[in-house]
């Protein structure tokens, strides 16, 4: 526990002590208010309704509407890619192991300090985008709106996307040992493999197609901040909801992590 | 105490490290040396568990993995720039000393004691690489630790920095912890480790205290001498059964005879001496002759082969000029016959009070 304790602090300082990380940080809390600033004119100019609580969550969460991807949850992954990327990149990675050589107690601490960092930024992010909301469109926007219908869900939603998606940042820092290439793979899987798959695989009389992109992991992980009745992450999809998406996300997630583990285990610093 | 244990570790089928085993003792320096791509980095890597392979490493019988504070036991300097560029030095510090408990002013201390508190609130991607190297030492010191395990250490440190580093090393295995240090600088290996662990292509060629090392080499004992009469006194020194390696210009390695022996003899002869030292640098004279490549690299074959090439010694083999000089070659036309003379006075007189009589004559 020990051992735990000083590897958590370890990388408490690790992440606050790199511009990179409040760069990111900052990243994601002005795309969440450039959404929110969009989506608020559009409200004013009548196109959307602030009545419907698909609108406050678009928001709120800075989804992107290009397929299922959200800017501040890319930016918060970045973070995550950087946890382990960056320590290979400098050869830092020696001297962290010298200092934690239990490379279990290491990935786990990462994991942890990564995800209540995501967690804090996604919360941030989106007391921005309200900041912003609230600047353009008045006491309209009132924190009631906040808890409305099933949106308090989704916005738990967007945290949790936030989160995993951080998670999946150390792991695939971890299994490519490469800052680039692990991010190259966080943003393109959403932007464009996905869609890619998605447009593959869906079409006419395709009904397993479209089952088997549903269950893709961003497309998934996307329908923790959907609504009912809501129009999905920019494709007609039957929706899985929100919890079979979440864990069909969370379950990539772990597979990913449980890979990069094994490899983490045994490769050289 | 470091042990390790049948260390092994291969990259795509070809042996890096290849059953290595040998003791690290407290209270000496040890100097751990071996030509470039060696194994000493991946060796030390594998001592830390940094590296997989097989084998076990045991730090006052325990495996580093299982230290619960590693840093207050062992502490590492890589031979790479292990630190993000864009992390202030104080900050790295700290980050180091927080997974271990240490306080801050252990952070500020050991930023003293390495010279680097100007700028310990800057960013090493400003550092020179001396500076890089003293920060590093600042992280292995910060727990205060019983061991002490370098990777080339005085890489771009300045002369004053690794005559300061010397001085460190020798004061810190003085108060009995152990100190381990890699290095490929044998000038610098030779006045700073009591013992060495010598690798070659993976394997341990030698572990042993230096001075039994040094002594492996064929030119270890011997003798430099310049004479505008090279020739002349070459002869006479074989007639006393000297072992006399000619080399280029008026330059002779003599060995079986003592130094002082050498001048009384060219004294007596009428020779003139313009150089008469023993050979400094046996440390790298074994190390290259260990180390340079062969089928096979075994200590006790290259034992062998030392003692062999002491025997086998040719009448030609050359030494490497040092300096020119070279006289007049009608310099090397006189004679006194002395020879008898010179053996029948050591005889009478013993060898000890004739070196005392050469002395005096310099």
């Amino acid at each position: 526990m020990h051992t735990f304790l000083g590897a958590l602090r370890y990388e408490w300082i690790r992440l606050r002590s790199i511009r990179a990380t409040w760069l990111l940080v900052l990243a994601a809390v002005v795309s969440a208010g450039l959404v929110a600033w969009i989506v608020a004119r559009e409200i004013i100019r009548g196109e959307e309704f602030l009545s419907e609580p698909e609108t406050v969550v678009s928001l709120l969460s800075g989804s992107s509407g290009v397929g299922p991807l959200s800017f501040p949850a890319l930016f918060v992954g970045l973070i995550g890619v950087a946890a382990l990327g960056t320590e290979y990149r400098h050869g830092l990675m020696q001297t962290t192991l010298s200092a934690i050589p239990r490379r279990g107690v290491l990935l786990t601490a990462k994991l942890l300090v990564v995800a209540v960092f995501a967690g804090l930024t996604a919360t941030l992010s989106m007391g921005a985008a309200y900041a912003v909301g609230r600047a353009e469109i008045g006491p309209g926007l009132s924190t009631s709106l906040l808890t409305a219908g099933d949106t308090e869900r989704a916005l738990g939603g967007f945290i949790a996307l936030v989160v995993l998606t951080s998670l999946l940042g150390v792991a695939l820092g971890a299994l490519l040992r490469s800052a680039s290439a692990a991010a190259v793979v966080l943003v393109a899987l959403p932007a464009l493999i996905e869609p890619l798959a998605i447009w593959a695989l869906t079409g006419p009389n395709s009904a397993t197609g479209e089952d088997i992109a549903a269950h893709l992991p961003f497309t998934a992980g996307a329908q923790m901040v959907n609504l009912p009745g809501g129009d999905g992450p920019g494709f007609d999809l039957v929706a899985l909801g929100a919890m079979a998406g979440g864990l069909t996300f969370l379950a990539f997630v772990l597979a990913t992590t449980f890979v990069s583990s094994a490899a983490f285990a045994r490769r050289d610093a | 105490m470091i042990q390790a244990r049948n260390l092994r570790k291969k990259y795509g089928g070809i042996a890096a490290v290849d059953d290595l085993s040998f003791d690290v003792r407290p209270g000496v320096v040890t100097g751990f040396l071996g030509p470039n791509g060696a194994g000493k980095s991946t060796t030390i890597r594998l001592m830390l568990g940094l590296d997989s392979g097989s084998g076990e490493t045991l730090f006052d019988g325990v495996p580093y993995a299982k230290l619960r504070q590693p840093l207050r036991e062992v502490g590492y300097v890589s031979d790479v720039r292990a630190m993000h560029p864009g992390r202030r030095a104080r900050t790295h510090l700290r980050m180091l000393a927080a997974s271990q408990g240490i306080n801050r002013k252990r952070v500020d201390e050991v930023i003293d004691w390495v010279g680097l508190s100007a700028v310990a609130r800057k960013r090493p991607r400003a550092y020179s690489l001396g500076m890089v190297q003293r920060l590093a030492l600042a992280g292995a010191l910060l727990g205060d630790p019983r061991v002490l395990i370098l990777d080339e250490p005085a890489n771009g440190l300045d002369p004053a920095g690794i005559q300061w580093l010397r001085g460190f090393l020798k004061a810190y295995a003085a108060e009995g912890r152990t100190v381990f240090v890699s290095s490929h600088q044998l000038a610098e290996m030779s006045q700073v480790a009591d013992h060495l662990v010598v690798i070659g292509q993976g394997r341990l060629i030698a572990d042993e205290p230096v001075d039994v090392f040094t002594g492996r080499s064929s030119t270890a004992g011997r003798v430099l001498v310049r004479t505008p009469h090279v020739e002349r006194l070459r002869r006479l020194l074989v007639e006393v059964g000297a072992d006399v390696d000619r080399g280029e210009n008026s330059e002779l390695a003599v060995g079986g005879v003592e130094r002082a022996l050498i001048g009384e003899l060219a004294f007596r002869n009428g020779i003139v001496i313009h150089e008469l030292t023993n050979r400094s640098a046996p440390l790298e004279d074994a190390f290259l002759e260990l180390t340079a490549p062969r089928p096979s690299h075994r200590a006790e074959r290259s034992a062998e082969r030392s003692a062999e090439r002491t025997e086998d010694r040719a009448s030609d083999h050359r030494i490497p000029a040092q300096g020119t000089g070279t006289g007049p070659e009608d310099w090397d036309t006189q004679s006194f016959d002395v020879i008898g003379e010179f053996i029948s006075d050591e005889i009478a007189a013993g060898g000890a009070a004739a070196g005392q009589a050469a002395g005096k004559g310099f």
